[in-house]
Formats: structure tokens, sequence, C-alpha cells
């Protein structure tokens, strides 16, 4: 039961945060684009402060039956972030309302949730989230996400750092509802960038960030 | 005479030195392993008017903050960034 509880929960609050924490710095705007072959987010984003941004985000879903497309507006939160000497972690949820453009139920009304947690080092990197959008006529997709990660050298502030990650999603709307994707994860200043192919079905996915 | 010249021109010299001094500040922080994540320190603290130059250190854990000459720091001021960014200063050291 109480795991029913916690795996509720998490599904209740659920992410799209593919490649960067989605609250930067006070004053800091962030750009999060992820692209896959039957979905694509992107998100702008505003810190008001260094807990909690501001942004606009676009989700599109190819589901088994339809095509959906959702405009969000969303507020990102920072709920704790643990600064220790050799590491960081991060708890962050996001809350949003828009609407819906849907192939075959029309437009409707719509919701987004989500969670993410993360830790990392400068040569070890983790994170499990999960993300719900919700709308009229049940129109719905979900994505639980969990990532690991290890850096083959530790690179300092100015140079090229380079991480190996294996991400694994289950999306269980999509037709292609468990994907295992290894990739490349690089940061070069304010830029990060993503790329990687799923084991089974090879399909490609990018992600990107950069904080200004 | 030649003692209030000598006296006129060391009084010019160290009014002319505590103007045009620059600081180095060191500050010792808790929480930067990410260097993509770092940069908001390095933007934060460049927003201000007084500061040159920052840098940061991932190995050590220190920010080295460089200011204007003649431009003062407090602080506050360095803490304030720091925590703007998201992290936590541990200690704050000067070099004048």
């Amino acid at each position: 039961m109480k795991r029913l509880c916690f795996f509720s929960l998490v599904t209740l609050a659920t992410t799209h945060y593919a490649a960067a924490n989605p609250v930067s710095f006070k004053g800091g705007y962030g750009v999060m684009p992820a692209y896959n072959k039957d979905w694509f987010d992107v998100q702008l984003n505003y810190s008001v402060t260094n807990r909690y941004a501001v942004g606009a985000s676009s989700y599109y879903r190819e589901g088994r039956d339809s095509t959906s497309e959702f405009g969000i507006g969303q507020v990102n939160y920072l709920v704790k972030r643990w600064n220790e000497l050799d590491s960081q972690a991060n708890v962050n949820a996001s809350l949003g309302f828009g609407g819906r453009h849907d192939s075959v139920k029309g437009d409707g009304v719509a919701v987004y949730g989500a969670v993410e947690a993360d830790y990392e080092t400068r040569r070890l990197y983790s994170q499990l989230s999960a993300e719900t959008l919700h709308s009229d006529d049940n129109v719905q997709f979900s994505r639980y996400r969990a990532r690991g990660g290890i850096a083959p050298y530790k690179a300092m502030f100015d140079e090229l750092n380079a991480w190996l990650v294996m991400q694994v999603d289950i999306m269980p709307e999509m037709e292609d509802s468990v994907r295992v994707t290894p990739m490349v994860r690089l940061f070069y200043t304010n830029f990060v960038l993503e790329a990687g192919a799923s084991i089974d079905q090879g399909t490609p996915f990018v992600a990107g960030a950069a904080h200004f | 005479m030649k003692k209030g010249i000598m006296l006129a021109v060391f009084v010019f010299a160290s009014l002319f030195s505590q103007v045009a001094h620059a600081d180095e500040i060191t500050v010792a922080v808790k929480g930067m392993v990410c260097s993509f994540c770092a940069q908001g320190i390095k933007k934060t603290f460049l927003r201000k008017d007084g500061v040159e130059a920052v840098d940061v250190d991932l190995d050590k854990k220190v920010v080295t903050v460089k200011t204007k000459a003649g431009a003062a720091l407090s602080d506050s001021d360095v803490k304030e960034s720091i925590v703007d960014a998201g992290y936590e200063v541990v200690s704050i050291e000067r070099k004048a």
C-alpha cells in the first residue's frame, strides 16, 4: 500500500527535465528542447529567484490512436537542494495549465505536473523523474524516466564536459512504451547537448539546454 | 616648505591608493559539481558593477572574484551572488 501511495504521488506530480534543472539562477533564462521520433518538448523559462521559475512549454505526442499538441504555462519550483562539498542533490516540481489540440478529440483544457529528483558529483549523475499531461476527454500522456551517468574525466569549469548516460523511459500511452537509450551528454559553458538512440528500435533522442 | 610638499605628496598618494586598489576575493562554495550549473555564479557576479572578472575552480571548490579598481564588494554582496546562483558560501577571504 505504501509503495502504491508513493508511486501514485510520483505519478500525480510527474517531467520533462531532459537536460537541466528547470530552475536556474536568479534572473536567468532557460531554453530546453527535446526531440524523439514521436514526441517533442520545448520549454522557455525565467527564474524569478533561485527557487522558482515561470515558463511556457509546448508538447507534441503521437499516441496509439491520435496525435496531441499541448501549450502549457507553468511554474517550476525547487523544493529542496542539498549542497555538499563534493555533491549536489535536488528535488524539483512543476505545475502547469493550458490547452490541447488532439487530432481525434479536438481542443480541450490541459494540466501538467512533474517531479524530478537528481543527485550528482563531478563523476556520477543520477535522475528520477515523472511527468503527466492530462486533458479533457481522457487524453493523457505520462512519462517515467530514470537516468544514470558517468563522466570519464573531471572537466574544469570552461572545458568541454562529457558524460555517458543511460536513460530508461516508460511512456504507457505511446506505441513504443519502454525505451532504453544510451547517450552522450556534453556541457560547454552555458550549453548542454544530449544525443543517443534507443537500443531496441534505434529511435533517435536529441535534447539540449541553454541558460542565459 | 620641503616638508609640506612631501606631506602633500604622501596624502595624495594614500588617497589615490585607496581609490585605485582592487580586491581579489576568494569564496569557498558548497555544491559546485556541475560546470553548466555553475555558469550561473559567473553570470550573477558579472551583473554587479564593481566586478572585473570571475573564475570558478571546481577542483578547489572556490570562486575567485576580482573587483574593479576602487570598487567595493561587501561580504553580503558576495554571499547574495552565491545564494542567487543556488549555492552556499563556506568562507570568504580577501586579498588587497
